[in-house]
């Protein structure tokens, strides 16, 4: 394996990503929603809307970032209503949390460029899919920032394994980074992009120090040690 | 701590532990074997892996080197091996592996019967009582009555079909124990060796069979209602259930038609099926239907079925990491990409009030977790999912 530097991350045995639960689920939900959304008028979203909203399954809530958020931040969601409980509802939820999860996993599980992206979003449920993505970064970082682990893989203290899973954590915060910016773009005032930049800069940072350990430890890693860490889909066969 | 003292302790330690002759602990070669091969593929999920590598260690096993492989697999945060040897067999079986299986010793047969046993035996005592059997809606039932109806009927036909597999399995393989002293066996394994597997897995496909001629009834009566729905009401939510209802129910019947129904025509147990001209009218009142939904059939399929994989995706739970990952086997089968463990009753979703505090879904956003999944321990088998 060649030397690793803080803007390349490790390959991974992107089969992995087909033993995830929910990425062919979500896929195949996905696939439906799609070709439904190209045939719905008006009266048709209205009325599924509200077969959904009479199961209760279906129910998402969102601000899941406000249960880890420390401290004050330009990009704490606000209520959209006095007593907003956070519970949302309907069609484009269950569209935009069904592409958000897909694309985590190929962010974190595969190469695949732009992930968020590549799953499609549609401007109908894009606002839900922002909102969901914006909540996705918050809660990466801040429960980033508060684990207590992280000087220990920051010092490289411990296992490989648990390290190069620390990479793929920041492999993923950072791809929620990138699609947030990304797909944000101009809703943002001065001060969230500002927040944002130092956040994608300390993300940047802490990955960067995390593969320079990592380099490290798989330089002096024996060869059945490395076999097993393909195995598991850590490092690529 | 005084020299006295501890040599008082390890004299009380030396006398009180089990003493192993030499040769009985785990060798080298057990040791690596556990460690490199079997930890390593029960932390991946591969449920083959662990048999193959288990299995044959099993019979070389002497009491003291068990003990030693247990506390060995506990230092790993694996289960004790007769346990991991039963959920991999388990496994496979539900995923129609018993042909892959490395065959199982006569030791290993003691150990996994009775568990079997356990699962067949219960089915078969509860099955009549299921849900399933309850009496459907009436002339103007609700489609959702029926809805929950068929929902039952699936948990219960998935259990009489992986039970079965389970008992066909047991009966094949109990026959290498069968002539093993009974006198030598706990209760459990006497009740397993002793236990008719054959005749249950008769009995579970008879209980199947019965199911489905049900099953079918209650398509051909909900595919009326439907038709009354979707020719009578202007209600947009009612519509869009009646049509793909519908729909589902004529694709299901028109497969019934072809296929059993056909073979079996005039000799089913519920006698309704055995009516003249049945195909026909069926027929009849799917194109009412039809011609009343319009597009409605195709927008409605899409919607549900749509709603019936997200629901997998948001609840399903597989075998390894905590419910995160399924098992290895996907990577090699595809149709294994479809088994997952589903909630038996309707899920009321509960936001957690902070972290690492349990919510419904057991996982709100799955990326917050997945990344994570080689630290997540085998999740316990919850009474409220099925397979």
């Amino acid at each position: 394996m060649g030397a690793v530097s803080a803007n390349r991350f490790p390959e991974t045995n992107s089969r992995l990503v087909n033993r995830l639960v929910a990425f062919y689920e979500y896929q195949q939900a996905l696939r439906r929603f799609d070709a439904l959304l190209k045939k719905t008028t008006a009266e048709d979203l209205k009325t599924i809307d509200e077969i959904i909203a009479e199961r209760r399954e279906f129910t998402i809530f969102t601000n899941l970032s406000r249960r880890v958020e420390k401290g004050r931040s330009t990009l704490t969601e606000k209520p959209k209503k006095p007593g907003d409980d956070f519970k949302r509802q309907g069609l484009s939820w269950v569209v935009a949390l069904a592409r958000v999860e897909v694309a985590a996993m190929l962010a974190a599980f595969t190469r695949t460029k732009r992930p968020f992206e590549k799953v499609g979003p549609s401007r109908f449920e894009l606002p839900a899919y922002g909102e969901m993505l914006l909540d996705g970064l918050r809660t990466h970082y801040w429960s980033l920032a508060a684990d207590p682990r992280l000087r220990d893989v920051t010092k490289g203290r411990l296992t490989l394994r648990q390290m190069l899973t620390y990479s793929r954590r920041l492999l993923l915060a950072r791809s929620f980074h990138d699609a947030v910016i990304r797909l944000g773009k101009g809703s943002f005032n001065n001060a969230q992009q500002a927040e944002l930049k130092t956040w994608g800069r300390n993300l940047g940072k802490l990955h960067g120090k995390i593969l320079s350990r990592i380099q490290i430890r798989l330089d002096s890693t024996n060869a059945l040690q490395k076999e097993l860490l393909k195995q598991s889909g850590l490092i690529a066969p | 701590m005084s020299g006295k003292l501890l040599a008082t302790l390890l004299i009380v330690v030396a006398l009180t532990s089990p003493v192993s002759a030499a040769g009985d602990a785990l060798t080298n070669a057990q040791y690596n074997k556990l460690t490199q091969i079997v930890v390593p593929a029960f932390e991946n999920g591969d449920s083959l892996g662990v048999l193959k590598g288990l299995s044959p260690l099993l019979t070389k096993l002497k009491p003291a080197a068990m003990r030693e492989a247990d506390a060995l697999l506990k230092r790993h945060r694996a289960p004790p091996v007769d346990h991991l040897l039963t959920a991999a067999r388990r496994a496979l079986i539900r995923q129609g592996m018993t042909r892959k299986m490395p065959k199982a010793s006569k030791a290993e047969v003691l150990l996994v019967l009775p568990v079997l046993h356990r699962q067949v035996a219960s089915l078969l005592r509860a099955a009549k009582d299921h849900p399933a059997w309850k009496e459907p809606p009436g002339k103007d039932g609700v489609l959702k009555e029926y809805g929950e109806l068929f929902a039952a009927i699936n948990v219960l036909d998935s259990k009489l079909a992986t039970s079965g597999s389970v008992a066909q399995y047991a009966a094949k393989s109990g026959k290498s124990v069968s002539k093993v002293k009974l006198a030598d066996l706990s209760q459990a394994q006497r009740d397993a060796v002793e236990f008719d597997f054959a005749a249950a897995e008769k009995t579970l496909a008879g209980l199947r069979t019965e199911l489905r001629e049900r099953a079918v009834e209650l398509w051909i009566k909900r595919l009326a209602r439907a038709a009354d729905v979707l020719e009578n009401s202007k209600v947009g939510t009612q519509r869009y259930e009646a049509a793909y209802a519908a729909g589902i129910d004529k694709g299901l019947l028109d497969t019934f038609f072809k296929t059993v129904g056909k073979q079996r025509r005039g000799k089913f147990t519920r006698p309704a099926l055995n009516e003249l001209g049945l195909e026909e009218a069926v027929q009849k009142t799917f194109e009412r239907a039809e011609k009343a939904a319009g597009d409605l059939m195709v927008k409605s399929r899409l919607l549900f079925d749509g709603l019936e994989w997200w629901l997998r995706g948001r609840y399903g739970r597989g075998p390894h990491a905590g419910g995160l990952l399924k098992d290895a086997a996907v990577l090699v089968n595809p149709q294994a990409q479809i088994a997952l463990f589903m909630p038996v009753e309707r899920p009321r979703p509960i936001p957690p009030p902070g972290p690492n505090i349990s919510s419904v879904p057991d996982y709100d956003r799955r990326h917050y977790y997945t990344w994570a999944w080689e630290n997540r321990e085998a999740p316990k088998m919850l009474v409220e999912y099925f397979m």
